[in-house]
């Protein structure tokens, strides 16, 4: 570009950038909305969100452990009842001290019927509180025992209920037979098992939380990135029209690509900072949470702080092509409210294939880390996971970079176009197409 | 000059009347803000009268509040023989308002703004279709009115504007700054429109700051400053009374002394 | 003239007119009708054919397997090895007999160190972190018996996978065990009959209903709120940006008739948008796109007068939900502003309306009266034709009422002085509430830290999170709570805080109150665990720590502590600027409520709401904060200390809140 012959000197594009930058940062948090929305909201609202989930996770739980239950049992003519199976069932209590469970257990109530089904169908039409069912059928011709039914409606979370107390115990007392008859002859019960397997999960606590953030975060940071450039993206772009206050910014004496870079910049400061201060608050209000929850068992959680840290380098740049692709399309809008509608769906295009990304098929290659977004959330995964890929991460850097080169000339490109200042109507989408034909000068 | 009075057979031509008027409202940024401090304004019906004032003397309050729209702190205000607060339906179906924000609905037609407001007005449609087609024919609008309100240009906004303002034909009209960002060819019409006005024995209070407007047009101006009324009469009146032989001199010297009042 | 135009009418032609405006709205109608449409067959389309790829990924994917049985019998061996290598794709790796016999030298202990120690030991054998091992040993519990053991890491996939694929196996292998030596020993199972299976005998229609019941409620939420969300902000925030609102307000017509017809608007839109989305869905369900189990018979299976029931149920939803977002649009000044509002907004509309998603949430009369909650559970229930009457009647009727509170204050959305002039009506007014809302504001700030910060430390170290909380964060936050207060009222701190010697006999009153007041609160917690019964693990849980604190460190960390720095933040700071311009009973409430909340626990809402009540009244009746603080401690200290003593059990125990009250009243009307 030529150099300026004004008798000040004018600063560099890169200073100039800044400049800009600068100011739309301050313009942005002096706005009260802005600031509410990218600094209190998340503070606020994360502690208030968990908080709600745990108090009704609790409410729910001892609501759950007070709920009786009631069953009933059944014979078709010709089967009996086990001796003493009733008493197990109501004696055997989950845990004696919170009372009973099973409220009322009618041995026989149904009486005789001739099939299970018969059974459950008589039973909960005489009694709308019928939760579940234990139904012996006569021995088969060869006078082997055939094995109970247990009916139950899994659409009814009492009979779901029921069901597993009722199984819980009947194999309970099942196991006391055994048992039984075994010292009767004589016999070890613990001869009857022969042979008993266990499993052993060798993941420590660091392990387990960094799988569990590699897990979640990779998603977490693309939406929270997406979703921090998405309204500065707007204000600066699509609401500065709106506001009239454009003009001025194109005027100022410094080169419009030092314009467009700046705001880009301040976008993806603001988008970051709302990253930032999400996962911040996020991270407080969940480590309460698993405090919260795991009172048994505690899980010590450690944060992998490398592998945090690694993450950094790369949210930024990805942060960077988002804010630059979202102003280049918000630039199109006339107003807030259009930029609003343009942006939603561009939104989700960052926000599926990241979706797609953590599916468990998937494995950070050369291929994939060409692909965008999705190669951003594979990266965050393995560099979470303590994965050690060099080349692919280097790849991904480097197609990272490209694309957010790429956004930031599509963005400057759209910003530039001369049409945008003299249209009234707001343009079509498909006149992105146009602006990417014929470009125009960045001055 | 003529006096307020509560004579009955002289409140039917009493367009607009306020008695001590004031407002305060608060700020969060300029903190307790006194809009309007005791104005007394007498408007008849049939004459043109022209509030003056700079930029935050309190013109556009006290038409609001005239409007009905903003409610008083103190003081009473009469359109038309109704207390504002006392009536306020009343005195919206008495009034055309146009203010320095209107917008239009930028998806709606002209002819479609103007139908809703004349329904909301209660006009039957007959009539409502009768007039719509007058106004067109009066203001000219029909090269537009069956457009979106977004592809207006700034003086076919106003001229709409105005058509909806007197739709139901309204025996006062408040205009504030009509002719606000108006070329002169649309500025003239308007103007032209306003003193049509006084021949159908309307009663017209408008706020400028252009004072050539005020001289040509207004029967009686007021001069208002922080909310006080400094001075009103005719045109002639006032410059007897400053001796300034033009209305920006007039205007000037009022807010001088008002100035040098406060100061002592 | 013209006449004026009636109410009815009124409502009708806004209605009308804001209905026209948004359809001619191209976008939004391409958002509301097009979309749809398009969008849940093909989102259906691909979200199973994701699942269906990540899953068959992993099933064909080839695990690894290490294997060391040699302490398992010959035949036994066989067996498992034909077993396992049915699992295919896997490749087994026969490990040197005795590899492992370090491993099960260290199953004898269980710590930090010997984990790690397995961990390494593991890992020498298997490098590889996807391959999972299985090692054969003497069971501890059974002589005569083999123990398998899978080893594995569930951080990764591949031997997440090995581990599932070793243990169906070995779990069949313990069948065939089982019931060999059963036979061999017993001559037959003896319990054969008490072998059950589970039947689940649920009728189609209630399996159908139940997809659908558990679906819907959230769906419909998102689709009001998206739908609804721009019809209101065209229909309130569209009219302040397009300058017609002082057009509008000039009418001769009243403005809850205007807000009124608008509101029907965006009622009419949400109902439109759920329509159509509604019948796309169903489409895309009942032709079987998506991975839904019984998802084909759904929306064949379920009877038409489900479906009718529940349109019913959600009928009241669609209202609320129009309203809310009228009310919140119509205080937003722009479009921008009121999207702000949203997300909050949206949050907090989802979390009651993902209920329905959990089974483990039944309805009950309590919950039913949640707005959007109650509605949820209700339409669920009815889908899957389980509602019981008399929770179904409530969650309608509460719905309604919820939805006519908040349609009642929707007049006032168009009150002219606060749309025209940006804020703040009368001065005194506005300062009046300046110094109310700030300290609201405050005590919001002091729960939100008191939770989130203290909650942290506290779960670094209880006892000394615990101090930390009381005498650092509290006074802290009442220091700069009470700055502001004082710079706008222009008052020194001692009167602000009430810091003033009160008279004998509220001290005495005080202390006469908190053993009677900690006998009522403990009645209560009795007569609660009926209705809202504490779950197991906060009863187990109780104080942990804090329980094995000696008499006067629970003292002077469980009450006297308390007892002085919550004072001085909630009765000092928050409710000195709280006073100023509410009444005394506003006072109280909001007292209550922020009490109430800083204990964080549903189980305490109640009696801490009541607590803080009490102590705003005592503060404020004694015009000072020492009884306050007098109250609290022995209140606490009774129930920390004193609650196991005989005289606390007594019957005369809640009837000192006579002489309590006489104390505080009667001198202040021989006054009078």
């Amino acid at each position: 570009m030529p150099a300026s012959r004004s008798a000040h000197r004018s600063p560099s594009l890169w200073q100039a950038t800044l400049l800009v930058a600068r100011m739309e940062l301050r313009s942005s948090l002096r706005d009260r909305q802005t600031a509410i929305y990218s600094v209190v909201l998340p503070i606020c609202l994360y502690p208030i969100l968990f908080w709600m989930m745990i108090q009704g996770a609790l409410l729910v739980q001892g609501r759950h452990e007070h709920t009786t239950v009631q069953v009933a049992i059944a014979r078709a003519p010709g089967a009996t009842v086990p001796d003493k199976l009733v008493d197990a069932v109501r004696l055997a209590a989950d845990a004696p001290a919170q009372g009973p469970h099973i409220e009322r257990i009618e041995p026989e109530f149904v009486g005789y019927a001739p099939d299970a089904e018969s059974a459950w169908a008589e039973w909960t039409a005489r009694d709308p509180r019928a939760d579940a069912l234990l139904f012996f059928s006569p021995p088969d011709d060869q006078g082997n025992e055939t094995p109970a039914i247990l009916c139950y409606d899994s659409t009814r979370s009492a009979s779901v209920l029921a069901h597993d107390r009722l199984a819980k115990r009947v194999k309970a007392h099942a196991r006391d037979v055994r048992a039984d008859r075994a010292l009767e002859h004589g016999i070890d019960p613990s001869d009857l098992q022969g042979v008993n397997f266990s499993q052993r999960d060798l993941a420590d606590d660091r392990e387990k939380v960094a799988y569990i953030l590699s897990m979640l975060l990779p998603l977490l940071l693309v939406v929270m990135a997406v979703m921090g450039a998405f309204f500065p993206a707007v204000d600066t772009s699509a609401g500065e029209r709106e506001r009239g206050t454009h003009e001025t910014t194109m005027l100022l004496p410094v080169p419009r690509l030092a314009v467009h870079q700046g705001k880009i910049l301040s976008v993806c400061a603001l988008a970051l900072f709302a990253t930032g201060l999400n996962l911040l608050a996020l991270g407080l209000s969940a480590g309460h949470l698993l405090e919260m929850i795991a009172s048994g068992g505690k899980i010590n959680v450690e944060l992998p702080l490398a592998a945090l840290a690694m993450v950094a380098p790369f949210a930024m740049l990805f942060t960077f092509s988002v804010s630059a692709i979202m102003c280049g399309i918000a630039a199109l809008a006339k107003s807030f409210k259009e930029g609003q509608a343009l942006l939603g769906p561009v939104q989700l295009l960052f926000i599926m294939p990241a979706m797609a990304g953590v599916l468990p098929g998937i494995e950070l290659d050369l291929r994939t880390a060409l692909i965008p977004v999705v190669n951003v959330v594979l990266v965050f995964r393995s560099l979470l996971r303590g994965e050690v890929l060099p080349i692919e991460y280097a790849m991904t850097a480097l197609s990272l970079l490209i694309y957010a080169w790429l956004s930031i000339v599509f963005a400057v490109r759209v910003l530039s176009r001369e049409a945008l200042f003299l249209s009234t109507e707001s343009t079509p989408l498909l006149g992105l197409l146009r602006f990417l034909r014929s470009p125009k000068g960045t001055r | 000059m003529t006096t307020p009075t509560d004579s009955p057979e002289q409140l039917d031509s009493v367009g607009i009347r306020t008695e001590g008027l004031r407002k305060v409202y608060s700020d969060s940024k300029r903190g307790r803000v006194v809009a309007l401090d005791g104005l007394d304004l007498v408007c008849q019906r049939g004459e043109i009268y022209g509030l003056l004032g700079p930029n935050g003397a309190g013109k556009t309050t006290c038409l609001r509040m005239l409007s009905s729209v903003l409610s008083p702190t103190a003081g009473k205000a009469f359109v038309d023989g109704v207390e504002v607060s006392q009536d306020p339906l009343e005195v919206r179906r008495r009034i055309g308002f146009l203010s320095t924000s209107t917008g239009l609905y930028p998806r709606l037609t002209g002819r479609e703004t103007l139908r809703y407001f004349g329904e909301l007005q209660g006009m039957q449609a007959q009539q409502l279709e009768q007039r719509i087609e007058e106004l067109i024919h009066v203001f000219e609008l029909s090269g537009f009115v069956d457009g979106p309100g977004s592809s207006f240009s700034t003086g076919q906004k106003q001229k709409l504007s105005i058509a909806r303002a007197v739709l139901h034909e309204p025996p006062v009209l408040i205009l504030d700054e009509p002719t606000l960002g108006l070329d002169i060819l649309a500025s003239s019409a308007m103007i032209e429109f306003i003193s049509s006005a006084r021949s159908h024995n309307t009663c017209v209070l408008f706020s400028t700051h252009i004072m050539s407007e005020a001289e040509r047009l207004c029967d009686r101006i007021g001069i208002i400053y922080h909310g006080r009324l400094l001075t009103e009469g005719t045109y002639d009146q006032l410059r007897e009374e400053t001796g300034e032989e033009y209305l920006d001199g007039v205007f000037l010297s009022a807010v001088r002394r008002a100035d040098e009042e406060l100061e002592v | 003239m013209s006449q004026a135009p009636k109410a009815r009418s009124v409502r009708r032609i806004v209605f009308k007119n804001e209905v026209l405006i948004l359809l001619r709205d191209r976008r939004a109608l391409f958002a509301g009708l097009v979309l749809p449409v398009l969008l849940y067959p093909l989102v259906f389309l691909g979200q199973g054919w994701l699942t269906r790829f990540a899953e068959e990924s992993t099933e064909s994917r080839e695990v690894l397997l290490a294997l060391e049985l040699s302490a398992a019998p010959e035949a036994q061996r066989t067996r498992i090895l034909a077993l396992l290598e049915q699992r295919v794709p896997v490749r087994l790796r026969q490990l040197e007999p005795g590899a492992t016999a370090a491993i099960w030298d260290l199953s004898q202990v269980d710590t930090r160190a010997s984990r790690a120690r397995e961990r390494a030991l593991v890992r020498e054998l298997c490098p590889d972190p996807e391959e999972a091992l299985v090692s054969a040993g003497p069971d501890p519990d059974a002589p005569r018996g083999v123990l398998l053991r899978i080893f594995f890491d569930a951080t990764h996939e591949g031997s997440r996978e090995a581990a599932k694929r070793a243990s169906l196996a070995l779990g069949e292998c313990q069948a065939e065990v089982h019931a060999a030596r059963l036979e061999e020993l017993l001559g037959g199972d003896p319990a054969a009959a008490l072998v059950h299976e589970s039947r689940d005998l649920a009728l189609a229609e209630d399996l159908g209903g139940a997809l659908l019941g558990r679906m819907l409620p959230l769906f419909a939420v998102l689709v009001l709120l998206s739908a609804g969300s721009y019809a209101a902000l065209s229909a309130f925030a569209g009219e302040r940006e397009a300058g017609t609102i002082e057009t509008l307000l000039v009418q001769p017509v009243p403005g809850s008739d205007v807000v009124w017809g608008k509101a029907g608007a965006v009622l009419l839109t949400g109902l439109t948008a759920l329509g159509l989305n509604l019948a796309s869905l169903l489409a895309a369900i009942s032709l079987g796109l998506g991975n839904f189990p019984g998802s084909a018979e759904a929306g064949g299976h379920v009877g038409p007068e489900r479906f009718f029931y529940g349109a019913l149920m959600l009928l009241p939803l669609c209202l609320l939900i129009s309203a809310v977002l009228c009310l919140v649009c119509g205080r937003a000044r722009s479009f921008r502003e009121g999207q702000h509002y949203l997300l909050p907004l949206s949050l907090l509309t989802m979390l009651p309306a993902a209920l329905a998603m959990m089974d483990e949430v039944e309805l009950d009369p309590l919950l039913a009266a949640v707005p959007i909650a109650g509605s949820a559970l209700a339409f669920r229930d009815v889908m899957v034709g389980n509602l019981a009457l008399f929770p179904g009647l409530v969650a309608w009727v509460a719905t309604l009422l919820w939805s006519a509170l908040a349609l009642s204050s929707l007049g006032t959305i168009f009150d002219a002085e606060r749309v025209l002039v940006s804020e703040g009506s009368e001065e005194e007014d506005a300062q009046r509430r300046v110094q109310s809302r700030k300290a609201i504001a405050w005590g919001f700030a002091g729960v939100l830290s008191v939770y989130v910060l203290g909650g942290l430390a506290q779960g670094a170290h209880a006892v000394w999170g615990l101090a930390l909380t009381l005498w650092l964060l509290l006074p802290l936050l009442s220091l700069l709570a009470l700055r502001g207060t004082l710079r706008r009222a222009g008052e020194g701190w001692k009167s602000a805080l009430f810091w003033h010697l009160p008279r004998s006999s509220h001290l005495l009153a005080a202390l006469l109150a908190a053993p009677a007041l900690a006998r009522l609160s403990q009645a209560w917690i009795a007569w609660q665990e009926q209705v809202l019964p504490l779950p197991s693990s906060l009863v187990e849980a109780d104080f942990g720590v804090l329980g094995e604190l000696s008499g006067p460190a629970a003292f002077a960390l469980l009450a006297l502590s308390p007892g002085i720095c919550e004072e001085l933040f909630f009765r000092g700071a928050i409710l000195s600027g709280l006073r100023r311009d509410l009444s005394p009973q506003k006072c109280i409430a909001w007292q209550a409520l922020l009490f109430g909340a800083v204990h964080a626990s549903i189980y305490r809402f109640v009696p801490s709401a009541l607590l803080g009540g009490l102590l705003a009244a005592l503060t404020l009746r004694s015009r000072s904060l020492l009884p306050a603080m007098l109250l609290h401690t022995s209140y606490n200290g009774v129930l920390i200390l004193g609650s196991e003593s005989p005289w606390f059990a007594a019957d005369w125990v809640p009837w000192l809140l006579v002489p309590a009250a006489l104390l505080l009243f009667v001198p202040a009307r021989a006054r009078a």
